[in-house]
């Protein structure tokens, strides 16, 4: 009997825990479809009429959609770290400490 | 650099919609690092268009800085070393017969660059810069070029440009001192020089109705004086206590290269603005570092906008980075204390709010968070606070 109910439990938790991953992993394979499906929709390449452009021409659609913020930052990080650039060329030196 | 530069490599930025002839964008802000450096910095840009195919655009900034900032030194009591001075301020001996690690300085920095973009047809552009920085102990020269290229579509723009810096280093009262010389010494030398020439190719391209990337490949030589004039760098003994001080000393050129990729998306929900860019530098300093940058935009009615902003940056050390020097042990031929050379990780969270404010004018307000944690550095953390205010008007 004590053998019949361990065996009989221990198939449950088989049964459960396969459901269980079952489960996670079509939780996982859901999320990993919608990330997809996000990073598709970001690097899909499409043709663009002039007249389809008006997202692209707003504000925050700019690569640099703030530049008096960009040249505080830029500034900032090249004065408290040991690399710089890559963004944009141009401008000149300071002995910040 | 402390680039006043504009955005070579910007797809979208040719097809933006011209409103307005003249934009004139002001901001004032206050950085504070945690009993270290104060800045109050003043900033106003004025644009606009000249002629049907010109544009230019003048900046200025002021800045004011204070506080202390780490010599490099090590405080061990009973140190007898001399100290000759700091950027700005008396130096000396703390009250435990140590070293002073954190040295006062009070100094103004007024900076100001002209861009010039000339259109030459439809699809060619050039962008000609120039800029001025002074300091009391610094002086900054640069120039720019590029020039920018729109494909027949105008779905990609390549970019290519250069720019020349020569930059002129002393110390208040003028002169630098001899790497590697002991601080109580006195040795000077004459002011220091430094050109640097930087490299850009860059392209980008309007993926699709939501999206905009670019890519850029960029490199850069400089060939002159790398040393901080002010930092230094202790050797201690066999007890720990330090034996000598050293002015630092850096190698005199340096070569870098980056990689900088970007992706601006709408989402579907049209209120979401996602701005993601990642860059990638080296150089023979053996310095390695990785940037994430990622800044997630909200649209609500009426212009308002809130925006929350991640930074991940990492970095490895300077070949010669050295926390200090061991007595006994020959000298390296280079070496520096400065944190800004060791391995470290820095985080920034922020938050940003703008609303449109009075006939065509654009407020915007900012505050960040800055942390670095160092490996090796005396002083193994820094945080910083910055706020921002910003308004923009257009005529």
């Amino acid at each position: 009997m004590r053998i019949i109910t361990i065996f009989m439990l221990s198939a449950l938790l088989v049964l459960t825990g396969c459901s269980a991953l079952k489960k996670t992993a079509s939780a996982t394979k859901d999320v990993a479809k919608g990330v997809g499906k996000t990073v598709g929709d970001i690097f899909k390449s499409e043709p663009i009429k002039p007249w389809q452009r008006n997202i692209l021409s707003e504000d925050s659609m700019q690569l640099v959609p703030d530049a008096m913020d960009a040249y505080v930052d830029e500034h900032i990080y090249f004065s408290k770290e040991g690399s710089r650039g890559g963004s944009s060329i141009g401008g000149g030196g300071c002995g910040c400490n | 650099m402390c680039a006043l530069a504009a955005n070579p490599a910007a797809a979208a930025e040719g097809d933006r919609a011209v409103e307005n002839d003249w934009v004139i964008d002001s901001s004032i802000l206050q950085y504070s690092e945690d009993d270290r450096v104060e800045v109050t910095k003043g900033l106003i840009s004025v644009a606009g268009n000249v002629s049907n195919t010109d544009k230019v655009k003048f900046d200025i900034v002021y800045d004011s800085l204070t506080g202390a900032t780490p010599t490099g030194a090590i405080n061990t009591p009973g140190s007898a070393v001399t100290f000759t001075s700091a950027s700005g301020a008396a130096g000396g001996t703390a009250s435990n017969g140590g070293a002073i690690e954190l040295a006062e300085f009070d100094d103004t920095r007024l900076g100001v660059s002209l861009d010039w973009e000339h259109t030459i047809n439809r699809r060619l552009r050039h962008n000609y810069g120039g800029s001025l920085s002074v300091e009391n102990d610094w002086r900054s020269f640069g120039a720019n070029w590029s020039l920018s290229l729109d494909s027949k579509s105008k779905r990609n723009t390549y970019t290519a440009g250069l720019a020349y810096t020569n930059d002129e280093i002393f110390r208040i009262g003028g002169g630098t001192p001899v790497p590697f010389s002991e601080t109580g010494r006195g040795l000077f030398a004459g002011d220091g020089s430094r050109n640097t020439f930087d490299f850009l190719a860059g392209v980008s391209r309007v993926l699709n109705r939501r999206t905009v990337g670019q890519f850029n490949v960029s490199a850069g030589f400089s060939d002159g004086y790398h040393t901080d004039p002010y930092k230094v760098i202790s050797q201690l003994g066999f007890n720990g206590i330090e034996a000598e001080r050293f002015f630092e000393s850096r190698p005199e050129e340096r070569t870098r290269y980056t990689l900088f990729g970007k992706v601006v998306h709408r989402l579907a929900n049209n209120r979401d603005t996602a701005n993601i860019s990642y860059r990638f530098y080296d150089d023979d300093w053996e310095i390695t570092s990785h940037t994430v940058d990622l800044r997630y935009r909200r649209d609500f009615n009426k212009g308002k906008f809130i925006e929350p902003h991640l930074r991940i940056y990492n970095q490895t050390a300077a070949f010669f980075y050295a926390n200090s020097l061991d007595l006994g042990a020959n000298l390296p031929e280079f070496a520096s204390a400065d944190s800004r050379l060791d391995e470290f990780t820095g985080v920034t969270i922020g938050l940003k709010y703008g609303m449109p404010l009075g006939n065509k004018g654009k407020f915007r307000v900012r505050a960040e968070y800055i942390d670095q944690s160092f490996e090796q550095a005396q002083f193994d953390e820094l945080t910083a606070t910055l706020f921002q205010l910003s308004y923009e008007k257009a005529f």
